[in-house]
């Protein structure tokens, strides 16, 4: 490929949206994250005591029952590890295959066979790959015909496609 | 009996997220270590041993306010040897005009118009037949393809002759509003740690329909697009991957999209998306008998217990507020309160730290996406609900649907505020 191609610039599309429904954005994921600081605020002062000198003690904060808390977690907790193991193993697995640089590649899909499913002959097809602009019309079975009107033209621009008539 | 089930039904509404969430980001880490440490930056592909030619496929209804935008980036697609074909479904607007127009304008684009509208699905049939080469890379008619995804793309086939299908990684492009922000949290903590993990396990649920890619071998597979399903990008992978192949994510193939921003647009794209999901997943559950197929029945199951979920926690919605309204001894069945205390808590916690791993990841393919976290608050507290309740809608709908088939039509989207 290229190089020393400029970067491009993502095309992000950043509308300007009134004043009000900033604000009320802002506002609102601002009172969703109090909200949830509010509900954790316990956890939230327990890590700060634990955290806070002389670090890795608590000083005011009560510990919680942690024996408690991990009989309601631990079936949760001994699933989510299961799991994690399961896709661990898969990843393993298939390590060879995400990390191969080259493979034998199947054959291509044969015209013909291509063809046969819309009802379409190689000569149909062929011609049918040569137009630069057509109109096909296609029955909802996904049988094809093309039509030769004014709009279609071939690669090179003539009026009509050139090859056999179809449909 | 109901003293047996209540705690049953609380464990797992509680549970199920809590365990997933750690499922999924270590998927994400894992595939990070296994498929990307010593990856190159998605703008510095390396040279690949061959450049077989690749046809991109656009398919368009009433697309005539982006199209020429789209164009325009598919021929700055750093790649030797590609075509763009353009295919235009019925639109009613000018699209059909300003793609005779582009033709002009641009040697590797071919247009087919549709006579009558079709929907995707058959769009994508003809334009599939109509394009000449056998790696298919398909892109909607509002996203903006990265200058080197096809590379990726290309690459990733020819390391593994498995593979029939790739999805790419969405990038939203509108962020004007908290909803638009909001998901581009959810596209990065949510599909792609799940698309990682699935990739590592072997099979995926979907390709994302906005940027994918194929060969034309899998897709005849497969059965090609099928009309009959509301969302064709599930089917066809779980049709490609009935028929043997391999699916996997390519997340250094980057498309640009369009998302909704507003509550009805994106109420009805996750509707469509639920129930679509839910009818592909029913309607060939007949076909997964096979041993060859398990992991699939994994993949499986795990959708039929997210759409179980997200009943048991509509119902305990429900039931909190019945119990607002002192209704409750009317009802009994566990209450949650969309108030994140106790258990509430934990889960979002463990959201967050969920949505902080993924952007790490992200990271190397959007530059100061990490400032997102500060968004995603709401996911926990709001998305989640509107997900369930997707679920819960798109479920019965779907299984109607089953009963009185009909086609998939376009719908014409929400693009958020421009």
């Amino acid at each position: 490929m290229k190089t020393g191609r400029p970067p491009v610039e993502p095309p992000i599309i950043r509308a300007r949206v009134p004043a009000w429904m900033r604000g009320r954005d802002v506002l609102l994921t601002l009172g969703a994250w109090l909200l949830i600081g509010y509900f954790l605020r316990e956890g939230l002062y327990l890590a700060y005591d634990y955290l806070r000198a002389p670090i890795f003690e608590l000083t005011t904060a009560r510990a919680p029952d942690w024996g408690e808390i991990w009989g309601r977690l631990r079936g949760f907790v001994l699933l989510a590890v299961g799991l994690v193991a399961w896709i661990t193993f898969w990843a393993f697995d298939s390590r060879a295959r995400l990390q191969a640089t080259h493979s034998p590649q199947p054959a291509p899909l044969p015209d013909a066979s291509h063809g046969v499913h819309f009802g379409l002959t190689d000569a149909e097809l062929a011609a049918w790959r040569l137009a630069k602009v057509q109109t096909v019309d296609i029955d909802p079975a996904g049988q094809v015909t093309m039509r030769m009107d004014g709009r279609s033209r071939d690669v090179g621009g003539r009026a009509e496609i050139s090859g056999p008539s179809l449909g | 009996m109901w003293d047996f089930l209540a705690p049953i039904v609380t464990g797992f509404t509680l549970g199920y997220p809590f365990v997933m969430a750690w499922y999924w980001m270590s998927g994400g880490i894992l595939h990070r270590l296994v498929r990307g440490w010593n990856e190159p930056l998605p703008g510095e592909p390396p040279l690949l041993p061959s450049y077989p030619a690749v046809s991109i496929l656009v398919p368009c209804h009433n697309e005539g306010s982006n199209i020429r935008e789209v164009i325009a980036a598919l021929d700055a697609v750093d790649y030797p040897d590609f075509e763009v074909i353009a295919i235009n479904d019925g639109s009613r607007d000018e699209t059909g005009t300003i793609l005779d127009d582009l033709a002009s304008q641009y040697a590797r684009l071919r247009v087919v118009h549709l006579a009558t509208n079709r929907g995707k699905a058959l769009a994508l049939n003809a334009g599939a037949a109509a394009a000449r080469h056998e790696i298919l890379v398909a892109i909607d008619g509002d996203s903006l393809l990265e200058r080197d995804a096809v590379t990726w793309f290309v690459r990733r086939f020819l390391s593994d002759g498995t593979l029939g299908a790739l999805t790419g990684n969405p990038r939203i492009r509108n962020r004007s509003s908290l909803l638009g922000r909001l998901q581009i949290g959810e596209y990065s903590a949510i599909v792609g740690l799940i698309k990682r993990a699935q990739t590592l396990f072997g099979c995926v649920f979907t390709v994302s329909g906005v940027v994918c890619a194929f060969r034309k071998r899998a897709l005849h597979d497969g059965g090609w697009w099928s009309p009959v399903t509301l969302t064709d990008d599930v089917d066809m992978t779980w049709r490609i991957q009935i028929a043997g192949w391999t699916v996997a994510y390519e997340p250094k193939a980057l498309c640009w999209i369009l998302m909704p921003e507003t509550l009805r647009g994106l109420w009805r794209q996750r509707l469509r998306w639920s129930e679509g999901g839910t009818q592909t997943v029913l309607r060939l559950t007949p076909r997964l008998f096979h041993r060859r197929l398990w992991r699939m029945w994994v993949v499986w199951f795990n959708y039929m217990v997210s759409v179980l979920w997200a009943y048991t926690m509509f119902a305990g919605f429900v039931v909190w507020c019945l119990r607002w309204k002192s209704l409750a001894p009317l009802v009994h069945y566990p209450a949650f309160s969309p108030v994140p205390q106790g258990w509430g808590a934990l889960l979002t916690v463990t959201y967050l730290i969920q949505a902080s791993v993924s952007l790490v990841l992200d990271r190397r393919f959007e530059q100061g996406i990490l400032r997102l976290i500060v968004w995603q608050v709401w996911y926990p507290l709001f998305f989640w609900m509107v997900q369930a309740l997707t679920s819960v809608v798109g479920a019965p709908r779907a299984i109607l649907r089953l009963t009185r088939p009909s086609t998939g039509t376009w719908v014409s989207p929400d693009r958020g505020v421009r």
